[in-house]
């Protein structure tokens, strides 16, 4: 406690001196360009110490798909869960470490769900997005929320105001529609209110039936043709943001976020029993107050969150006396954050960040009363850069003081280090080297501790090891690109935190009882033509093999085999066109045979699956209204695959969209 | 799959022997001996995967045989599996998330009929099954029990009873089932409904213990119970219900009972400790109604998570199966009545329902 008393202290006093500093106006466009997208402008993952990957906006309008899931399951190292249907919950594990471990930011501000630690993915639809990262360890910038250090990994989505030229009035529209009962419309409008102020505002509606047709298949019975029930999805989204330059190139962003929606849960499929009858609304009430500012290498950022969110889930055919299932989670966030980074001598710099947050839960389905957490977290990290060289000591500290309305509270504290280094060791090609140690831990959710019956009070944080070697080399002749960068993992997991069933398949519960070791390897590759400023191919390739063991108990079958769902290897690759108006983007990803439970066994094989996807894209002024036609096909060899056992995906399916940008 | 069979493998000779132990063998000219042909375990498998089985250990061989119904009907047995039993020359697993009784034939394996049990579209979640006269009884999650003739496998009729029940037995002449209200937490129920067999209607409930599950009678006019508490302050126990007014008659408070088993005059009750890891087994007279040992596994055998318990009059075996970490196949270990371990075989995931093929043997009279 003290010492992130001190650190608190330490940041806002650094943070008062260097405010005062950026009083002085400074008008540098460049500058203000710096600050308004964190790190954007050079794409990140060329010379990071850190894996990291993005997608572009440019790159997102090629491709086809519609949620956040869809690309971030591109990526080297990603494994979605993905529970099947248009509207199926979809979680993202990263270098096999479980959802948990996986941080989400939105321009910089980042998001949680305490009950269960995983945020679903389906709920970030891809319209105003500018671009999608992933970065192993932490982002680069020294000046970042200590939040942001905390997780294993962290995904990081971007939005962007459209650029205000002639006009001080932009719209954007759209619609997407298809297969299974797609209908999704679109519309924003943007307002440049004043000089420096600009104003926008969005929404969003999504609609799926999702009733696509599966295969089931029983032993050497036939296939039968059957169509998921029960999979509709009804979604808003509205978007607000206010944004403010201020004369000294700081910048000042307000945003609120509203979502509501209400889906069917289709179940996994259940031999000889075709029931599904469950529901899930959810509706989240977010804001987000950002300020930034950044003169050279000193720079600030303030984050103050705050969220609303409300579950309920629905089962009507659970046989209890009251004739179903009607539980309700309510959840509050108040998140406030202050990070600096600044130079200190030569070519050493720091940074600093503490953040303070509170969640707290209402729900009728936990025992031991309803819980508050209240985290501190506190962070220094040193720098020392040279043109050639990079490296980044990180330390930070965490204090969690947990309560129930019924329970006395309960102190945890950690000391969590990370180290990275980058060198240059060829100029031509470019070849640099980096290396990474990080640790971190997840804390156990409000759903593991206190949940009824299935939760665990006494359980401990779940802790993670990383360590990461890779070289990166990039090189251009003429109107070519070339990168390719190769990574070597190895990660230990301790205290897993695991269900098992306590006195019969009825009673689960959680319990701190595994270790893993992964050992993994990625590779990427892209290759790049910039023929003309209208012309330009793209090929990018991903590979990933891991190994992924339990380690928990000599006396299981299920030690030193792969734990559930991890893929052997997975591939994926993409290939953009554009040419003039059109553009082509072909996407292929291949996922290796898993085991749905921990021992490797013919009974519990998942088999491998390829999906193909592919849109074109035409892009027309209308008067003077650019015009974006865009059609697509999702799994285009109509593969019938599952990711988790139960919950087949879906086949081929047609969309078709249209934008216009004004 | 290989099955691993202790060195020390129980001859057919080993078993004849404990057979004639049995007061079975009514001498009338000639003799007719039963003897223990097979034992079929239930696989639970695990909720939401299709995987329940069915392993068929032979005594002809000593083979286990995983997925004995899927090999002879090419096809699953559906989700979780919850009881299995052997009446007549029928065998009846009951599957629970996939709402089916399938009957087969006891010794093929072959499927005769899948009955489902669904109110409209939504399933009843049949849960154990007992047998009375040319009946099946099923009890169901949604509180009724569902009759069947046991000739044309047609339902006659569904009894409603209370909440959950979880367990279903024949004592005293009536079909007796525990309401456990297991679905209603905090709110366990403490009931136990009794049906008389012959109008096919709940003709009363009585007040037992919290949660109660499985229940057998003994030779006394006493029905044994486990009561499973609340998984918190209220602890799992073994009570005696005299089946005559249907009161409680004792609770035994010396050690804690998850699931227990019932040969003759000896009751064998296990309890697992999931906070500490470790599972026992206490072996009771239920005649005298005392403990007989509170360890009675006597060799040294360790059991990591014993999940299921049942002894075979015939052969005199306790087979004890043991679902290890839950997520892998788990393995049955038959011990003889001094809990000495005689041989062991690999089962599926989740074994925990058991039921005996025995077969008449014909010998003419010396």
């Amino acid at each position: 406690m003290k010492f992130i008393a001190s650190a608190g202290l330490f940041t806002c006093l650094l943070s008062a001196s260097l405010f005062a500093d950026a009083q002085q106006p400074v008008d540098d466009t460049l500058n203000i360009r710096g600050v308004e997208v964190t790190g954007q402008k050079t794409p990140p993952g060329r010379n990071s110490a850190f894996p990291t990957q993005q997608v572009d906006i440019k790159t997102l309008k090629s491709m086809a798909g519609s949620t956040a899931a869809d690309v971030l399951r591109n990526f080297s190292g990603v494994t979605i869960r993905d529970y099947g249907g248009l509207g199926g919950l979809k979680t993202v594990v990263v270098r096999s470490l479980g959802a948990n471990h996986t941080g989400i930011s939105i321009d910089g501000a980042p998001l949680s769900d305490a009950a269960t630690g995983q945020l679903d993915l389906s709920k970030i639809q891809l319209g105003d997005l500018e671009a999608i990262g992933l970065t192993i360890g932490q982002g680069e910038q020294l000046c970042q929320p200590a939040r942001a250090q905390a997780s294993a990994s962290m995904i990081s989505f971007h939005t962007v105001m459209p650029e205000f030229k002639e006009s001080n009035l932009k719209f954007k529209a759209g619609v997407r529609t298809g297969s299974f009962g797609v209908i999704s419309p679109y519309a924003g409008i943007y307002l440049k209110v004043r000089q420096r102020t600009t104003a926008g505002l969005s929404a969003g509606y999504n609609h799926t039936r999702g009733n696509y047709k599966y295969l089931l298949k029983n032993g050497n019975l036939p296939d039968t043709t059957l169509r998921r029930s029960n999979a509709d999805m009804e979604a808003v989204q509205l978007n607000f943001r206010l944004e403010t330059l201020c004369r000294d190139s700081s910048l000042l962003r307000i945003k609120t976020w509203f979502y509501n929606s209400e889906r069917g849960l289709p179940g996994a499929v259940i031999f000889y029993n075709h029931h599904a009858s469950q529901r899930l609304t959810n509706r989240d009430l977010a804001g987000n107050v950002q300020y930034s500012w950044q003169k050279g290498r000193k720079q600030l950022l303030t984050n103050l969150n705050f969220s609303n969110s409300n579950l309920i889930y629905r089962d009507p055919a659970y046989l209890n006396h009251e004739g179903g299932l009607d539980n309700h989670f309510h959840q509050q966030e108040l998140y406030l954050s202050q990070a600096i980074s600044f130079p200190v001598y030569g070519i050493f710099s720091m940074g600093a960040a503490t953040d303070m947050m509170v969640n707290s839960l209402q729900t009728d389905v936990y025992s031991h009363g309803n819980p508050t957490r209240f985290s501190g977290l506190g962070s220094v990290s040193v720098q020392a850069k040279t043109p050639k060289t990079e490296v980044t000591g990180v330390l930070l500290a965490t204090l969690v003081n947990e309560s129930t309305t019924e329970r006395n509270p309960d102190i945890h504290t950690a000391l969590s280090p990370s180290v990275s280094f980058i060198t240059r060791i060829s100029r031509k090609p470019l070849i640099r080297v980096r290396m990474l140690y990080k640790n971190s831990f997840r804390m156990p959710t409000f759903n593991d501790l206190y949940y009824n019956l299935v939760g665990n009070e006494n359980l401990k944080p779940e802790l993670v090891n990383q360590f990461n070697l890779g070289v990166l080399l990039s090189e251009e002749a003429g109107i070519l690109g070339f990168n390719f960068h190769a990574d070597v993992y190895a990660n230990r997991v301790k205290d897993k935190i695991v269900a098992v069933p306590t006195q019969n398949l009825f009673v689960w519960s959680m319990r701190n009882l595994g270790r893993v070791d992964i050992l993994g390897l990625e590779a990427q590759a892209g290759v790049k033509a910039v023929i003309s400023a209208s012309r330009e191919v793209s090929l990018n390739l991903n590979f990933t093999r891991q190994q992924a063991l339990d380690m928990s108990d000599p006396r299981n079958s299920t030690y030193r085999q792969q734990i559930p769902y991890v893929p052997f290897q997975t591939f994926s690759g993409s290939l953009t066109v554009r040419e003039q108006r059109i553009s082509l983007g072909y996407n292929v990803l291949y996922n290796s045979h898993r085991y749905t439970l921990g021992e490797n066994i013919h009974a519990n094989l998942l088999p491998s699956w390829w999906v193909h996807d592919v849109a074109v894209s035409w892009q027309q002024s209308v008067k003077t209204v650019p015009v974006t036609l865009k059609a697509e096909v999702i799994n285009l060899f109509n593969q019938q695959y599952e990711v988790i056992r139960g919950f087949p995906m879906n086949g081929r399916g047609f969309y078709i969209s249209l934008n216009i940008n004004y | 799959m290989s099955i691993k069979l202790l060195p020390f493998l129980v001859s057919l000779a080993v078993l004849t022997v404990s057979c004639t132990d049995e007061p079975d063998d009514k001498p009338t000219g000639q003799d007719t001996l039963v003897r223990s042909a097979g034992v079929y375990v239930m696989n639970e498998g695990l909720f939401n995967g299709n995987n329940a089985s069915l392993t068929r250990f032979s005594f002809s061989d000593s083979a286990a045989t995983a997925d004995a119904f899927m090999q002879v009907n090419g096809r699953g047995l559906g989700d979780t599996g919850s009881d299995l039993a052997i009446y007549g020359s029928k065998l009846y697993a009951v599957v629970n998330m996939s709402g089916q009784v399938e009957v087969m034939d006891a010794r093929t394996c072959q499927s005769i009929k899948q009955i489902p049990l669904f109110n409209g579209d939504l399933p009843r979640q049949p849960r154990k099954i007992a047998f009375y006269g040319n009946r099946a009884f099923v009890c169901n999650f949604d509180g009724t029990v569902a009759v069947i003739d046991t000739a044309s496998l047609n339902i006659e009729k569904y009894i409603t009873v209370g909440q959950n029940p979880d367990g279903i037995t024949v004592a005293g002449g009536k079909i007796w089932v525990s309401n456990s209200g297991g679905l209603n937490f905090p709110d366990y129920n403490n009931t136990l409904s009794i049906i008389d067999p012959v109008t096919l209607t709940e003709e009363k409930q009585v007040e037992v213990g919290t949660n109660p599950f499985v229940m057998i009678p003994d030779n006394y006019g006493d029905l044994y119970l486990i009561a499973r508490g609340n998984y918190s302050d209220l602890k799992s126990r073994l009570q005696i219900i005299d089946v005559a007014s249907g009161s409680v008659k004792h609770t035994f408070t010396g050690f804690e009972a998850i699931n227990f088993t019932m040969a003759g005059d000896t009751a064998w009750v296990y309890n697992y400790d999931w906070g500490t890891g470790v599972s026992s087994v206490v072996m009771l007279d239920v005649k005298t109604e005392t403990v007989l040992s509170n360890a009675f596994i006597s060799d040294g055998t360790v059991l990591q998570t014993v999940y299921g318990i049942a002894a075979d009059p015939v052969s005199g075996l306790v087979y004890i199966s043991d679902a290890r970490n839950f997520t892998g196949l788990g393995k049955v270990f038959a011990f003889d009545r001094n809990g000495k371990l005689k041989f062991s075989f690999d089962a599926g995931l989740n074994p925990a329902g058991f039921a005996f093929l025995n077969e008449k043997v014909v010998t003419l009279e010396r």
